[in-house]
């Protein structure tokens, strides 16, 4: 209730002190007066006419209503999927996987020379008689050459495509 | 505690990762090297082969005159025509653990230059010496990446 009406109540109640009740009358209208002069007989009526309702069962009622405030509220409903749960279902598909690669998938690093790690020609044929071709280890690299010697010459007026 | 399970998952994925083995590529590439008294940039796909080049050729600087990737495998068999001038046909013949037995055949403006048979390991580049053109020698390569 706010404090305007609070104050309003006390002095239509005249629960104010008379000092009080001076003041806050200078304030109001003349439909607050006339109100306060007939307000004992409104308050007279009201509570001849409100009649308490009987229940059929008030101690059922009253029961069930002491049932309910006691009752532990509803458990907060939770994900069945939980991020620790995803996590750890995660991890034991993760161990699966790298399990089944290890058991099913070829091992393949067998023991290996340097030579399996670079490119080598095994043979190689200039199809023109007049090119001759031979071949080599990049010296510093992996990567090996094909020299073709007398390969030809392109003008530098002609274009590459 | 959630913070440990995602970590030690992630931890174990990387672990998984290496036994994944990605589809081989070929790369094919014809390249103009050159010798000049201010070396160019290397373009960024040569950067890694310009070493070997400027070692077997005595050139530093690199120009890419075409490129060509293709997905590489066993009976796959691809043309590579990084130009139209020069081009490839590359038969896998059989793959081994660390690489690639080929046979190679290269052609220049419709005829074959070259036949050959290679071992081609991954990253290690086949240089092939073309003809010269103006001031520079123009360079085939294949290499497996």
């Amino acid at each position: 209730m706010k404090k305007t009406e609070r104050q309003y109540n006390e002095w239509l109640d005249g629960a104010m002190s008379p000092t009080d009740s001076e003041k806050y009358e200078r304030k109001l209208g003349p439909s607050d007066h006339r109100l306060r002069h007939i307000w004992p007989e409104i308050r007279e009526a009201l509570r001849d006419h409100s009649k308490q309702i009987a229940l059929a069962h008030p101690d059922f009622v009253n029961a069930r209503v002491l049932d309910k405030i006691q009752r532990p509220p509803h458990p907060r409903h939770t994900s069945r999927i939980s991020l620790p749960r995803l996590a750890w279902l995660g991890t034991l598909l993760l161990c699966l996987f790298a399990g089944g690669a290890v058991l099913f998938l070829p091992p393949n690093t067998p023991s290996r020379s340097a030579a399996d790690f670079m490119s080598q020609v095994i043979s190689a044929r200039s199809a023109n008689p007049e090119i001759s071709a031979y071949s080599f280890q990049i010296p510093h690299g992996r990567g090996s050459v094909i020299w073709l010697d007398n390969p030809g010459y392109i003008p530098a007026d002609e274009q590459v495509q | 505690m959630s913070k440990a399970c995602i970590l030690l998952a992630v931890a174990l994925f990387c672990l998984a990762l290496p036994t994944v083995q990605a589809a081989d590529t070929l790369w094919a590439g014809v390249v103009l090297a050159t010798k000049e008294d201010r070396p160019g940039a290397i373009p960024r796909s040569l950067r890694r082969l310009a070493p070997g080049i400027a070692e077997v050729f005595g050139t530093n600087t690199l120009y890419l005159l075409g490129e060509r990737s293709k997905p590489f495998d066993v009976g796959v068999d691809p043309w590579m025509v990084p130009t139209r001038d020069f081009y490839f046909q590359v038969k896998a013949l059989a793959r081994e653990a660390s690489n690639y037995v080929v046979n190679v055949e290269l052609y220049e403006k419709q005829s074959l230059l070259l036949s050959s048979e290679a071992r081609l390991a991954y990253q290690a580049p086949l240089l092939i010496r073309g003809p010269m053109w103006g001031r520079g020698q123009i360079v085939l390569v294949l290499e497996i990446r």
